[in-house]
């Protein structure tokens, strides 16, 4: 059973007035940084194998990490780099400082598929594959790997110590799956002796374990950071339920109050859920250092301190 | 069946005959998650009370402003059922509004109301005021301090990051995760982890307590009654089921990592090995426990292992708690294990099997006859009940599978037994050596240290028989028993 009442969670005055805000980043800005955050942090992950508990812990440590510190004074790199590397100690999938500089450096290199295509060199013959797969695009200088690993490693420290030290993360997967399972809608869990008697529909419900898992992770990013003030079980009854709703898997009535979930919780969570992450279905592109710009079909976010600047710079002389 | 497969909420009949059978299911399911909730939210109310001076308001308010920033039009979407369930309507109106605080009128509700942890940065170590050092362990050094601002006593423990290039060390992150969600009464209760200016400095901010059992037990001119040893046996198991429930596998259980209040209660202290463990079971490092509370099973070098081990070294303290001196004091990994299987017999296939696989058991060579165990742990235990006796023995099973759990030692007959245990408020108390100065410490080995402890990159455990019995090949005395080594 996982302990679901240790897990911090933010105070509404830390979600109102983020220290970010208070040292001039517009919302909509740090919103955007936030998301770029858990982009990166997900594909790095991805590439690297780590399991999505691994995954989520990061970004949930970098959102906690952003309630008590601004992002003038800890820039989005090293606070992705820090996260995950926090985040595979404390999930016992430890990876090197080395590793994880290299997957972020090539996610922000033009051979990325995050990378802007419109930002690719036009020059050349090369198709845009081709382009991409050039190596030299994402070598790390021996300096650069120096100073980046350093800054990862500070950064640890002061995440650490923004966190007071909690870095207890209670995921709402595991629960969920418990859930499901409790709820008898998992395949398998009594096998049916006749078609009449089938206590489920086997085809049907196996997806329903992954779909409420894609709802709780689509969720990390969700610019509500819902994960930051509900508990793990109010998280996974929400997901179930969008899940058999798309599935059409009909639930036992007020089967939520079981696990002490409010009918008005569930129905804030759902609405969450369904509102989707804040750039909608735009693509977002992310580079190192660069403009921030609208673009045909998506928007480009330059996560450098520098590049920040610049762009709250420009907002500010609207 | 000539039709596809329908959902059993597709026809009538099938979705009376699966209704009945789900409702029977779900009350049984609701009922079992009542009960385990309700334990969990008691346990965690304790552990809420204790540390907590102050409630947090805001952070109850939460909840609420999440609930009523939503329009009510948008609630109606969630109901599953069109019309509104008859039957529950009067219980919903019966409970209050929420108010601006989030707190309801049913306990029901009330269960979920318990302030989560803030979400903040650490305070300065410069909150406490250092009294005296106790005692410098392998891990980190322990101070008494006073916290400024309340004046009340408290002991430090700094985190030794010294030479760390790896960022902070993960057997620190574990020590300092393990501690915080092991929450009970006879844990060590952690404050808060504070820190100083340089980045290496951190600090656990512990309660003091007066004593450990080691030095205890040294001090004390008369060994504990059997009423004193049951209520100590019984605090150490509740407090390591719980541990075990949560997932975490101490891994250190010594009688010098046991601390003991005035108040007759013992803390297990010192996570500085204590992990989270998986379902299924990972290899592990087996460069874990002191050798003298170490199990048959990490010493024969097996790499799976669980909560097993923890409680090998509850049975070593329960016996140390009735002789006063260590009960296997090897003076090497193989002498302890001749001294272990001297007491417990050289195990049968039957009795444990297997445990000629293990990777050290091959290099050595065990005489072949076996031992009757009962009667030498009878005669070694004069003064000890029959269910006294028993106790031990399952505790010190030497097959880690038939070890007995920390849940079922709690239930057996020896705890039922005269004489009771003794009420806590009834326990002696002693003079204690950390108020004033350092506390003596006479030899015993200590925790493995942090170089053989998990690795950050991933385990680091012993590869072939490097370690363990390597430079050993002559035969090892220990009490009259040998093992030859190969
Ligand atoms: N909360 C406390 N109150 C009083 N004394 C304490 C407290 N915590 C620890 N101590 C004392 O400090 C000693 C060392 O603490 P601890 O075991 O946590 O550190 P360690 O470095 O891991 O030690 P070791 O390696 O010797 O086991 C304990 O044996 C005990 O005597
Ligand atoms: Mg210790």
């Amino acid at each position: 059973m996982v302990t679901i009442f240790t897990t911090p969670l933010a105070t509404p005055a830390q979600l109102s007035t983020s220290p970010s805000q208070l040292s001039g980043i517009p919302d909509p800005v740090e919103q955007k940084l936030r998301l770029v955050a858990c982009r990166l942090i997900q594909a790095a992950g991805i590439l690297m194998e780590l399991p999505q508990p691994t995954i989520s812990t990061a970004i949930l440590l970098l959102q906690r990490y952003y309630l008590t510190t601004s992002l003038p004074s800890s820039p989005l790199l090293q606070t992705c780099l820090a996260s995950l590397y926090l985040s595979s100690k404390l999930t016992e999938h430890a990876q090197k400082p080395r590793d994880l500089i290299n997957i972020l450096k090539y996610l922000l290199s033009p051979a990325s598929p995050l990378y802007p295509p419109h930002l690719l060199p036009k020059d050349s013959e090369e198709t845009t594959e081709k382009k991409r797969s050039n190596k030299h695009l994402y070598y790390v200088s021996e300096g650069d790997y120096t100073a980046l690993k350093s800054l990862l490693l500070s950064t640890e420290a002061k995440i650490l110590r923004a966190l007071g030290f909690n870095t207890t993360v209670n995921l709402p997967y595991t629960l969920a799956f418990n859930y499901l399972q409790a709820l008898g809608v998992l395949s398998h869990s009594s096998p049916p002796k006749s078609p009449s008697e089938s206590p489920s529909d086997p085809l049907q419900h196996p997806k329903l374990v992954s779909t409420t898992f894609a709802y709780l992770t689509d969720l990390l990013s969700s610019p509500s950071q819902v994960y930051l003030t509900h508990h793990p079980h109010e998280l996974a009854v929400a997901g179930i339920y969008l899940a058999a709703r798309d599935h059409g898997v009909k639930l036992p009535e007020r089967w939520w109050e079981v696990w002490d979930v409010e009918r008005e919780t569930l129905g804030f969570l759902v609405v969450v859920m369904r509102g989707g992450t804040y750039v909608g279905d735009k693509k977002v592109w992310i580079v190192e250092e660069g403009v921030w710009e609208e673009v045909e079909g998506g928007e480009v976010v330059a996560i450098g301190a520098e590049s920040v600047e610049r762009e709250v710079e420009r907002l500010r002389n609207l | 069946m000539s039709s596809k497969p329908k959902s059993r909420w597709d026809t009538e009949t099938a979705e009376d005959a699966a209704e009945a059978a789900r409702r029977k299911a779900e009350k049984e399911a609701k009922k079992a998650l009542k009960l385990e909730k309700a334990k969990k939210a008691e346990e965690e109310a304790a552990a809420a009370a204790a540390r907590r001076r102050h409630e947090d308001e805001e952070r109850h308010a939460q909840q609420s402003l999440a609930v009523s920033d939503e329009p009510p039009s948008k609630r109606r979407k969630v109901s599953a059922e069109p019309d509104e369930d008859a039957a529950a309507s009067p219980r919903r109106k019966k409970r209050a509004p929420s108010t601006a605080n989030g707190e309801r009128d049913t306990s029901e509700a009330r269960l979920l109301r318990f302030p989560a942890p803030e979400i903040k940065p650490c305070n300065s170590v410069d909150d406490y005021e250092p009294l005296n050092r106790i005692e410098e362990g392998s891990y980190g050094i322990v101070s008494r301090a006073r916290h400024i601002a309340t004046g009340e006593v408290v002991a430090l423990k700094k985190l030794k990051l010294e030479g760390e290039t790896d960022g902070f060390p993960i057997t620190s992150l574990r020590e300092i995760q393990t501690l915080m969600a092991a929450r009970h009464a006879n844990v060590v209760n952690l404050r808060e982890v504070v820190v100083g200016e340089r980045l290496n400095q951190v600090y656990i901010v512990m309660d003091f307590i007066e004593h450990d059992l080691k030095t205890l037990l040294d001090d004390m001119p008369e060994p504990f009654l059997q009423s004193e040893v049951k209520t100590l046996m019984i605090q150490l198991l509740s407090a390591t089921a719980t541990m075990h429930t949560n997932w975490i596998m101490h891994r250190d259980l010594k009688t010098s990592n046991l601390l003991m209040n005035n108040r007759g209660q013992i803390k297990v202290a010192d996570f500085g090995l204590a992990r989270y463990f998986g379902d299924p079971c990972l290899p592990l490092t087996q460069l874990v426990v002191t050798l003298w509370y170490r199990s048959p099973e990490l010493l024969l070098g097996a790499q799976k292992y669980g909560t097993a081990i923890d409680i090998w070294s509850i049975g070593c303290i329960f016996a140390e708690l009735i002789l006063k001196e260590p009960l296997f004091q090897g003076k090497s990994e193989i002498d302890q294990l001749s001294k272990i299987f001297e007491l417990m017999g050289v195990p049968t296939d039957e009795e444990w099997p297997g445990w000629r696989r293990l990777p050290n058991s091959k290099s050595l060579r065990f005489p072949r006859t076996k031992q009757t165990t009962g009667h030498l742990l009878r005669s070694k235990f004069p003064l000890l009940t029959t269910n006294g006796v028993s106790l031990l023995s399952s505790l010190l099973s030497l097959d880690p599978s038939k070890r007995i759990t920390a849940e079922e030692a709690l239930k057996h007959p020896y705890f039922r037994d005269d004489p009771k245990p003794k009420s806590e408020a009834m326990f002696p108390t002693f003079p204690s050596k950390a108020g004033q100065e350092k506390r003596r410490r006479l030899n015993s080995p200590s925790a493995p240290m942090r170089g053989d402890a998990p690795q950050l990159f991933g385990e680091v455990g012993l590869t072939g028989r490097s370690g363990l019995f390597a430079g050993l090949d002559e035969e090892e005395v220990g009490g009259g028993f040998s093992l030859k080594v190969h």
